[in-house]
C-alpha cells in the first residue's frame, strides 16, 4: 500500500515537470536565442525584424548573465544561438562543447562613468575626483566588473568602490536614484538609462574593451535559421542597431 | 449613612454599564459570604474592591481610605487586597516557596525575609513539605492551599474569594474548606459561594445579591434558620411558603389551604399579617391516596421533577401554587412509581412546620 | 484517545507534496562537490560573507527584541481599531517581496529623501554601510518576532498578571517577574525565526545597502555573485545556508513544543 502511494506521488511529480516544456507555435518554426542581458534592447528589435522577414518564424529570447547562460547550455537547455558579453564566457562555452564551429565577434562595448543628473559630486573622469565619493561598480568576475578592473589597472588608477554589484542593472539603479555619486557601466547601459543619468566618458576606455561573440549552439534545432540570424546581426542592419545603442565595432 | 469607623470595607458604588448598584459595609475581621443567582453582581462587587472595575458613581473605601471613585481609582497593586479564584493560578515558572514569597518580595522585603515569611504561611496551611516543588507537581487541593498561603503572605486588608472550592472534588474541598476557615478567622473577607456548607463553616455574615443590588444582609445563622426569601430557604436546604396568618399557629398559603404548625416564639405570627412556613424536605411524606386521620397537614400535590441525589431522591412537588422539595428514599420512589405529572398527596406533621411572622 | 482515521487517498497528494519540497533540496545535496567544500568555504570572500551574516543577523535579533517586544506587549493589551491597524502594520513587511521592502527603505532613507537628507546633514550616512544591512534585515525580520510573541501573550497570561497585581506587584514588576518568564519560549522561537529570516534576507539588502565584501556582502549576496563566477562555490555556500536554516527551524519547533507545556499551568 505504502509503495503504491510513493509511486503515485513520484508519477505526479514527473507529470508536473514534463508539463513545463513548451511547444513551438503550431505550423511555424521557433528560433531560440540565448543572449547576454546587455543585448536586450538591440536583439529584441532585431528579432522582430527577423520575424517580419521570415514568415512563420518566431524568435524566442532568453536574456541573462553570460555565465548563467553558459551554465544552462551545459545542462542541456535547448538553444540555437548564443551571444556572449565577453570572450572568456564564450571560451568556456566552446570548451564545454556546446558551440558548433567557431564563434564570431560581432560588436564590442566599452566602459563609461555615469553620474546622477546634475553631477552633484562633480566627477570629471576616472581620476582623483572619485576620491572619497560613493563609487559603485560591477563585481570582479562579472564581465563588466572584469573590464573595470582591467581598465583601472591599464590607466593606473586605484578605485575604492562602496559597492560591487553582481548585475549591471543594480549599478545603474543606484546611480539613477542618487544613492551613488558615480557608477562604471557600459556605454550601452548609460544609453539605456537615458535622461536619468549623465555620462562622463573615460579617456582610454578602449584599453578594456569587451568583445561580444556569437555562435551557433551544438544541438540547435534550427541551425539554418540560426546562421541567418547571425548574418543579420553581423550585417549592416544589425550593426546599425547596435551602434545606435552605443556598442562599438 | 456615615462611614462607620469600625468598617474595614465600605462599598457604596454603581457600575452603570453592568447594571449594578451596590451598598455593603463590612466590619473588620468579618467574613461576609456573597450569594445570589448568576449575574446578580457578585463578581462586580469583587472587581470594585480589587480595583479591577471602576465605579461610574459612588465610592469604595478600604480601611477607611478612599480607594475607588469615578475620577480616581487606586491601582490594584497599591491596594492591600488579595484575590483567590477557582483556579489556583500559581506561577508555573516559580517553585511553591517562590510563589508564596512573591508578594513579600514585591513589597520590597529581602529575599531571605520573604522566604521566611513564605515558610510560615506554608506551614499554616500544611504545605511546607512542598516548598521546593513546582506547581505542576501539586494536586488541585494542594495548589489551592498554596494559593491561600500566597494570598495571606502579603498581609492583605481584605481577602476576596470567588468560589475557591468550586474546582475541587468533594473530599478535597472539605479539607481545603477547613484550612480556609482556620486561616480566615479574624480577617476581613468577601466570599462568593453557592455552597451552604461554606456559609456555616467559613462565613460570619451573609449578603444576598439579586439583579445588581444587595437585598439582604445579616448573620448567617439568623438568615438561614429563619429565611425570609425562597432563595435563602433553598440555599439553607429548607422549603419556604409564604402566606397570611389566620391564627397563631395557622397559615393560609392559598385560598382554602391552611397549614398548621408550631409558631416561632421569637417571630410570632400576627393574625391577618403576612407569615412564612418553613418545612424541611425530609419532613414531607408522599402518598398515592389521601392519608386519613390525625391532625396532620395533607395537601394535594403534583410531581414536577425527580432528582436523584445518591441514596436520597429529591422530589419536586407543586403544592397549592408553591414549589416544595421532598426527600424520599429511592425505594419509596420506585414503589410509588413516582414520575413527573403524577398526582399525589403530601403530608407533614404540624410539629415539623415552623411558622413565623414576616 | 483513539484517533479517527484519515481517508486513504490523502496519502497521494501528501506524498507528492513531500517529494516536491524534498527534491530540490536533495538535488542540491547531491550536486555539492563535497571534496572541494572545505577549500571553497575557506576563501576570504566566503569567510567574510559568513562572518558578516552572523554579525548582522545577531544585531538584527537584538534590535528586534529591543523594539519588537514592547510593540508586541502594547499590541496585545490594546483593543479596537488602533490594535487592528497596529497588527497590520507589524505584519506587512512579512508578506512584502523583499525587493519592494528594499525600495521602500530606499525611498525613505536614501540621500535624496527628506529623512535621509536630514540624517546626512547631521553626519549619519547610512548608504552602503553595515548599518544599512542591519536596518534592511530588521525591517523584514522583526515582524516574525512580534507576531510570535503577541500570539503567546494573547493566549491567557492575563490571569497571572491580575493575581500578581493583587499580590502587590507594580506593572513593571509583573512584566519582569511574571509575563516575560512565561512568554520566554515564544520569545526564543520568535527570535530564532527572525534570525532565520534575516539570514536569508537578500532583496532589501541588495537594493538598499549594496554589495561589498566584508561590509555589506552577506551570505546570500555572496551566493548571488558566485552564481556568475563559480557555480560550485555558490552551491557550497547555499548548502551552508540550508543547514543553518534547517537548524533554526528545528530549534523553533522544539521551543514551541516546550511552550505548550508551560501554558497549561495550574
Amino acid at each position: 500500500m505504502k509503495t503504491c502511494n510513493l509511486c503515485a506521488g513520484l508519477a505526479a511529480a514527473l507529470l508536473l515537470t514534463s508539463c513545463a516544456s513548451t511547444q513551438p507555435a503550431a505550423g511555424g518554426s521557433e528560433l531560440v536565442v540565448f543572449a547576454a542581458a546587455s543585448l536586450n534592447g538591440t536583439f529584441t528589435e532585431l528579432g522582430k525584424e527577423f520575424e517580419a522577414s521570415h514568415a512563420g518564424t518566431t524568435v524566442k529570447f532568453s536574456f541573462d548573465g553570460s555565465s548563467a547562460l553558459v551554465d544552462q547550455l551545459k545542462q542541456g537547455a535547448p538553444a540555437d544561438v548564443f551571444a556572449s558579453a565577453d570572450r572568456s564566457n564564450m571560451d568556456k562555452a566552446v570548451a564545454a562543447g556546446v558551440i558548433t564551429g567557431a564563434p564570431e565577434q560581432f560588436t564590442s562595448n566599452v566602459l563609461t562613468i555615469i553620474v546622477p543628473t546634475g553631477n552633484p559630486a562633480a566627477i570629471t573622469g576616472l581620476d582623483d575626483s572619485l576620491t572619497g565619493k560613493k563609487l559603485v561598480v560591477c563585481a570582479n568576475g562579472v564581465p563588466c566588473g572584469s573590464a573595470t578592473v582591467k581598465l583601472a589597472e591599464a590607466l593606473g588608477v586605484t578605485l575604492s568602490p562602496v559597492s560591487e554589484e553582481t548585475k549591471v542593472t543594480d549599478v545603474r539603479t543606484k546611480v539613477e536614484s542618487g544613492q551613488a555619486d558615480a557608477g562604471i557601466v557600459y556605454v550601452t547601459d548609460a544609453k539605456a538609462s537615458a535622461d536619468l543619468v549623465e555620462s562622463i566618458p573615460i579617456q582610454g576606455a578602449d584599453k578594456a574593451r569587451n568583445d561580444y561573440l556569437i555562435g551557433v549552439a551544438k544541438d540547435a534545432k534550427q541551425a539554418a535559421l540560426a546562421a541567418e540570424f547571425i548574418a543579420l546581426v553581423k550585417g549592416s542592419r544589425g550593426q546599425e542597431v547596435l551602434k545606435a545603442a552605443g556598442f562599438g565595432e | 449613612m456615615g462611614c462607620d469607623p469600625v468598617s474595614s470595607l465600605a462599598v457604596h458604588a454603581a457600575i452603570a454599564s453592568r447594571g449594578v448598584a451596590l451598598d455593603l459595609e463590612v466590619a473588620e475581621g468579618s467574613v461576609v459570604a456573597l450569594v445570589g443567582p448568576n449575574g446578580a453582581g457578585k463578581s462586580s462587587l469583587l472587581h470594585l474592591v480589587a480595583g479591577l472595575a471602576k465605579p461610574s458613581s459612588g465610592e469604595v473605601r478600604i480601611g477607611g481610605r478612599e480607594a475607588s471613585t469615578p475620577d480616581h481609582c487606586l491601582p490594584t497593586h497599591r491596594r492591600r487586597v488579595a484575590l483567590l479564584t477557582q483556579r489556583a493560578t500559581l506561577f508555573p515558572h516559580l517553585s511553591v516557596l517562590e510563589n508564596v514569597a512573591f508578594g513579600p518580595r514585591a513589597a520590597g522585603n529581602s529575599p531571605a525575609a520573604a522566604r521566611t515569611r513564605a515558610l510560615t504561611e506554608l506551614e499554616a496551611v500544611g504545605c511546607a513539605e512542598f516548598a521546593s516543588r513546582r506547581p505542576d507537581a501539586l494536586s488541585g487541593g494542594q495548589a489551592q492551599r498554596v494559593a491561600i498561603a500566597r494570598a495571606l503572605a502579603t498581609e492583605p486588608e481584605v481577602v476576596l474569594l470567588d468560589e475557591p472550592l468550586a474546582g475541587l472534588d468533594v473530599a478535597v474541598a472539605a479539607e481545603v474548606r477547613h484550612t480556609l476557615a482556620a486561616r480566615l478567622r479574624g480577617r476581613t473577607a468577601l466570599l462568593v459561594t453557592h455552597e451552604v456548607l461554606d456559609l456555616w463553616t467559613i462565613a460570619d455574615r451573609l449578603a444576598v445579591l439579586t439583579a445588581g443590588k444587595v437585598v439582604e444582609s445579616g448573620p448567617v445563622a439568623e438568615l438561614l434558620t429563619r429565611p425570609a426569601s425562597p432563595f435563602l430557604a433553598r440555599l439553607g436546604g429548607t422549603n419556604l411558603i409564604a402566606g397570611a396568618a389566620v391564627g397563631t399557629d395557622l397559615l393560609e398559603v392559598s385560598p382554602g389551604v391552611v397549614l398548621r404548625g408550631l409558631a416561632d416564639p421569637e417571630q410570632p405570627l400576627a393574625v391577618g399579617a403576612a407569615g412564612l412556613a418553613s418545612i424541611q424536605p425530609e419532613a414531607i411524606s408522599v402518598h398515592l391516596t389521601a392519608p386519613g386521620g390525625s391532625p396532620r397537614n395533607t395537601l394535594a400535590a403534583q410531581v414536577t421533577g425527580i432528582e436523584p441525589r445518591g441514596q436520597v431522591v429529591r422530589v419536586h412537588l407543586a403544592v397549592a401554587g408553591h414549589e416544595l422539595l421532598a426527600d424520599l428514599t429511592a425505594m419509596s420512589v420506585a414503589e410509588l412509581d413516582l414520575r413527573p405529572g403524577a398526582h399525589v398527596w403530601a403530608a407533614v406533621k404540624a410539629t415539623q412546620v415552623r411558622l413565623y411572622g414576616r | 484517545m483513539i484517533r479517527p482515521a484519515l481517508p486513504r487517498w490523502l496519502a497521494v497528494p501528501a506524498t507528492a507534496a513531500a517529494v516536491f519540497l524534498a527534491v530540490p533540496l536533495l538535488a542540491m545535496l547531491v550536486r555539492v562537490p563535497w571534496g572541494r567544500v572545505p577549500a571553497l568555504l575557506s576563501t576570504p570572500a566566503a569567510v567574510d560573507a559568513l562572518w558578516l551574516s552572523l554579525r548582522t543577523c545577531t544585531l538584527t535579533v537584538v534590535v528586534s527584541l529591543v523594539l519588537g517586544l514592547p510593540l508586541a506587549l502594547v499590541l496585545s493589551r490594546t483593543r479596537g481599531r488602533w490594535a487592528a491597524w497596529g497588527r497590520v502594520l507589524a505584519t506587512v513587511p512579512m508578506v512584502l517581496p523583499p525587493v519592494v521592502a528594499g525600495l521602500a527603505l530606499l525611498v525613505a532613507l536614501s540621500r535624496r529623501s527628506w529623512l535621509g537628507g536630514w540624517l546626512a546633514s547631521i553626519g549619519i550616512d547610512l548608504a552602503f554601510t553595515t548599518a544599512a544591512v542591519v536596518i534592511a534585515q530588521t525591517f523584514v525580520a522583526m515582524p516574525y518576532l512580534v507576531v510570535s510573541v503577541e500570539g503567546a501573550l494573547r493566549s491567557a497570561h492575563d490571569e497571572h498578571a491580575v493575581i500578581a497585581a493583587t499580590l502587590g506587584a507594580s506593572p513593571s514588576v509583573v512584566l519582569r517577574r511574571v509575563t516575560l518568564p512565561l512568554i520566554a519560549p515564544a520569545v526564543a522561537s520568535g527570535a530564532a525565526l527572525a534570525f532565520a529570516r534575516a539570514l536569508g534576507e537578500f532583496g532589501a539588502t541588495l537594493t538598499f545597502a549594496g554589495s561589498l565584501q566584508g561590509t555589506t556582502r552577506t551570505l546570500p549576496l555572496e551566493i548571488y555573485l558566485q552564481r556568475e563566477l563559480d557555480t560550485d562555490t555558490a552551491i557550497a555556500l547555499s548548502v551552508v545556508l540550508i543547514a543553518v536554516a534547517a537548524l533554526l527551524v528545528a530549534i523553533t519547533a522544539r521551543l514551541s513544543r516546550g511552550a505548550i507545556g508551560t501554558t497549561s499551568g495550574v
